[in-house]
């Protein structure tokens, strides 16, 4: 792997309620995550910026939001009639915040670029943004050159973009699958790497150094 | 030769030998150290030496190399390993000296002092032997003993009862614990050397290591610069993990499926003596470096199943090995030794492909779904979660909870490993620096003491005993009785979903009454067999309450996360996190109060939300201290009073929530 380090576009994202899900596990109850994957902000970054391959991944930043739930039945247009409810899991400010927030981070490069000079910026993330959840406000903050650490993923990406993040080397891996869209209407999953699993990398993207041998 | 097994757990059967008992000192003379035979004068009893392979083992303490004359050829390996096995295998390295308190009578169990004197009281004894004809079945039986279970069960009791070393403050581990793990370590060794002759001298080859000494294959303490210790190890701690989530009551069927495998990996004579010891989530394997055993090869059945591994894994010589693993990873490196200690974190996995085309298995998200159609109802699942649904219909009673308004209470009890490892240790060290025995022992040698400490035999013991308490909690939750004398629980209202996994269960909970009588079974039963645990306790318990229909995968989710020592959550509206002491003084205290404090606690409550302010809280409780006068010490204690709030709610008579 490439050890080059890399620059990133550090933003800010504030919401009062966002429901990133993991995929539906059968069932009525549909969990949030507590990241912002890289395939999440893919495709928010091609719909409101025209960026065909931005590479960027987010965090919620700790004590800014707490987890509820919210009950909906969705409607079976072919029945006419109400499916069984289903309680999907979100977050929201926590008491005494004004807004959940996460730190968003995107890996510079010629197409990226104009990224920097944007303003304040309205995006929708995650699901049912139908029903007002998603809404956020990005905001620039600036350009970050992370040092290199050995520690704990805390974010979720996909396998093949190690490289594009300048993680050097994944010592542990935690694995997941991430939706991967190959057109408008399809997609595949691909291998990705989930939170806890051990890298060289940029410290941005570390929770925990990692103190032992590898 | 002898075609019988060479036994090396028999090595230490003298340890049974009261010397002490006038029908024995009065008549036989011992040998020195008392517990061995090698010297013994057997005119004393009229009988010949023992000659079977194991009665060699009494030389296990004196030898050290295979250049020793004192043992016949064919057995000289087997000693050397029992050897070898027998010092990695003490809970105190001996290679430092002999720097100890005074002997005292029976065993101090750590998490329980008062263990010995209970079992003494109830009849039981240490000692096997205690007179001439004692020693001459003794060493009949050295002669005969066929398998190391026939001695671990002829003998069990007085194994259990007799220390492995009697001063303090090594006495600490049980001779049964400390022989079942000399045994198993003495199998690895000899299964992965080879007794080898070159020129007439004698070897024992491990990976192209050829040793003589037992300090060439062992090393020596880890601050010594030594060039021996060229046997390497692993001791890796397994978490078996899996990733399906739970959807539907049969995925509990995981749980049984882990088990089997645990079980009969732990039973396989292949592999059992690799297990040192084992829960129900959790395997401690001792093995030998990659190049001699592939850990995936060994494990493979564990990943067939679709269990994830993720292990700590220490490779360091052998007399370096131990199961504080942190610990002595950092002491190693403060040390700029040049000796070989490694510690890793890894984990172990199927092999998951790149690329999967949708729909993607709705439990693991790992394989590809298949669609499966039951009861009219389309899932996509993998074969591998296609197959647990397929083993039975766990909690088949559960799904037919249909009381309006009942909630139900998923209850788990914990064993936090990485914890347990730490609490052995502070209770350890405590031991060394209070016990009366200890006074003459400077406090050079105290600190020696403590840093020799190798916790794994004391980890076997207490997960003993931790499987002692799940069964009792089995037991008793079924004894407890209500106001009207009837069982409050039966097999109809508080279930056990999978056959002998007693950590996790399932009860109607109608109100707080049922929620109290689990949390004090619990209390008590940790405080009889973990009484020194109660302040730090590596075992937690936690309850997730909610409607019978609440998503079991949530549920889970609480549950296989405990942040303290008691955990309840009333999805939605409350979560407590509270330690022992927590516990007992809000039992003690807040039941006595009457509904008033309720409305109190709830105002309490909203002013910390208004305000964000402790001091006003502190001013309200102050103004009413007349009225609650148990407030102020429950906040004093350093509960909060969102927390006595939730405890109050959710222990009530009546349901509040």
């Amino acid at each position: 792997m490439n050890e080059s380090n890399k620059t990133f576009f550090h933003f800010e994202l504030e919401t009062q309620a966002i429901a990133i899900g993991e995929r539906i596990k059968g069932g009525v109850f549909r969990p949030c995550i507590e990241t912002i994957p890289t395939s999440t902000l893919k495709g928010s970054f091609r719909d409101y910026f025209g960026l065909a391959d931005a590479s960027a991944i987010g965090f919620f930043r700790e004590r800014t939001y707490e987890k509820d739930t919210f009950t909906y039945a969705p409607f079976d247009a072919f029945l006419g009639t109400a499916k069984l409810p289903i309680f999907l899991e979100y977050l929201k400010p926590t008491n005494g915040t004004k807004a959940v927030i996460a730190d968003i981070y995107v890996v510079k490069n010629g197409m990226t670029e104009t990224l920097s000079k944007i303003s304040p910026t309205e995006i929708f993330l995650g699901a049912l943004k139908s029903k007002g959840f998603g809404r956020c406000y990005l905001t620039y903050i600036g350009e970050v050159e992370p040092n290199h650490k050995v520690g704990y993923l805390k974010g979720r990406l996909l396998e093949e973009e190690c490289n594009i993040f300048g993680i050097s080397k994944v010592i542990k891996s935690c694995h997941g699958y991430l939706f991967y869209p190959t057109s408008e209407i399809s997609g595949v999953y691909k291998r990705a790497l989930f939170e806890g699993s051990i890298i060289e990398g940029p410290d941005i993207l570390i929770e925990e150094e990692y103190k032992y041998d590898y | 030769m002898d075609n019988k097994t060479f036994i090396a757990e028999l090595h230490d059967i003298g340890k049974l030998v009261d010397w002490d008992n006038p029908d024995l000192r009065d008549k036989i003379k011992p040998c020195s150290p008392r517990h061995t035979f090698n010297n013994f004068d057997f005119s004393q009893l009229s009988i010949k030496a023992p000659s079977s392979p194991s009665w060699w083992g009494q030389f296990s303490g004196e030898v050290k190399s295979l250049t020793s004359t004192k043992v016949p050829k064919d057995y000289i390996s087997d000693v050397l390993l029992t050897n070898i096995a027998d010092e990695l295998s003490a809970s105190i390295s001996r290679t430092w000296g002999e720097k100890k308190g005074k002997v005292a009578e029976g065993l101090y169990v750590l998490w329980n002092p008062d263990y010995y004197q209970k079992r003494v009281n109830a009849g039981e004894k240490w000692a096997a032997f205690t007179t001439p004809d004692g020693l001459r079945e003794m060493f009949q039986f050295i002669e005969e003993c066929n398998t190391p279970e026939d001695f671990f069960d002829r003998y069990s009791e007085n194994l259990r009862l007799t220390a492995e070393d009697k001063s303090v403050p090594i006495n600490i581990v049980d001779l049964y614990t400390h022989l079942e793990l000399t045994g198993k370590i003495y199998r690895v060794l000899k299964k992965h050397s080879q007794t080898i002759e070159d020129n007439g001298t004698l070897y024992l080859k491990y990976l192209g290591d050829k040793i003589q000494k037992r300090n060439d294959a062992t090393g020596g303490r880890i601050g010594e610069p030594t060039n021996n210790g060229k046997w390497i190890y692993r001791l890796i701690f397994c978490y078996i993990n899996f990733p399906q989530s739970f959807s539907r009551l049969q995925d509990l069927n995981v749980f049984r499926k882990r088990a089997d495998l645990i079980k009969s990996f732990s039973e396989d004579e292949k592999t059992k003596d690799y297990v040192l010891f084992f829960t129900d989530d959790f395997m401690c394997v001792f093995i030998p470096r990659e190049d001699e055993l592939k850990i995936q090869e060994l494990l493979q059945s564990f990943l067939d199943a679709g269990f994830i591994i993720d292990y700590k894994e220490m490779e360091a010589e052998l007399n370096l090995l131990t199961s504080s693993m942190e610990r002595a990873y950092v002491k190693f490196h403060s040390l700029a030794s040049s000796r070989y200690l490694k510690l890793y974190e890894k984990n172990l996995i199927s092999n998951f492909i790149e690329t999967i085309n949708p729909p993607l298995c709705d439990s693991c998200q790992m394989r590809h779904g298949k669609e499966r159609i039951k009861d009219q109802v389309h899932e996509y699942l993998c074969d591998t979660c296609y197959e647990i649904r397929q083993m039975g219909d766990p909690a088949r009673k559960y799904a037919k909870w249909e009381e309006k308004g009942l909630r139900a209470g998923w209850i788990k009890i914990t064993l936090d490993q990485e914890q347990l490892s730490r609490t052995l240790h502070s209770l350890y060290e405590e031991y060394v620096d209070t016990h009366p025995a200890m006074q003459d022992v400077s406090s050079n040698d105290k600190d020696e003491l403590k840093e020799s400490f190798r916790p794994i035999a004391v980890q076997m013991d207490f997960v003993k005993d931790y499987k002692l308490l799940l069964n009792a909690f089995n037991k008793q939750i079924y004894e407890i009785k209500d106001k009207n004398g009837n069982s409050l629980f039966t097999k109809e209202n508080f279930l056990f979903p999978i056959e002998v996994y007693y950590e996790f269960g399932i009860f109607k909970v109608y109100s707080g009454e049922e929620i109290l009588v689990v949390l004090d079974l619990f209390y008590n039963l940790l405080e009889k067999y973990f009484p020194e645990c109660l302040k730090d306790s590596p075992i937690k318990l936690s309850i997730s309450l909610a409607q019978v229909k609440y998503p079991h995968r949530e549920h889970w989710r609480f549950l296989s996360m405990p942040k303290n020592i008691i955990n309840i959550q009333s999805p939605g509206s409350s979560k407590l996190s509270i330690d022992i002491s927590q516990y007992k003084l809000l039992r003690d205290k807040i039941r006595r109060e009457d509904a008033k404090l309720s409305h109190f606690l709830h105002r309490l409550a909203d002013i910390e939300i208004e305000t964000k302010s402790n001091m006003s809280v502190m001013l309200e409780i102050f103004n009413n201290r007349k009225k609650f006068p148990v407030l102020l010490e429950l906040i004093q204690s350093g509960l909060s009073v969102h927390q006595i709030l939730i405890f109050y709610k959710l222990t009530s008579e009546v349901t509040i929530l």
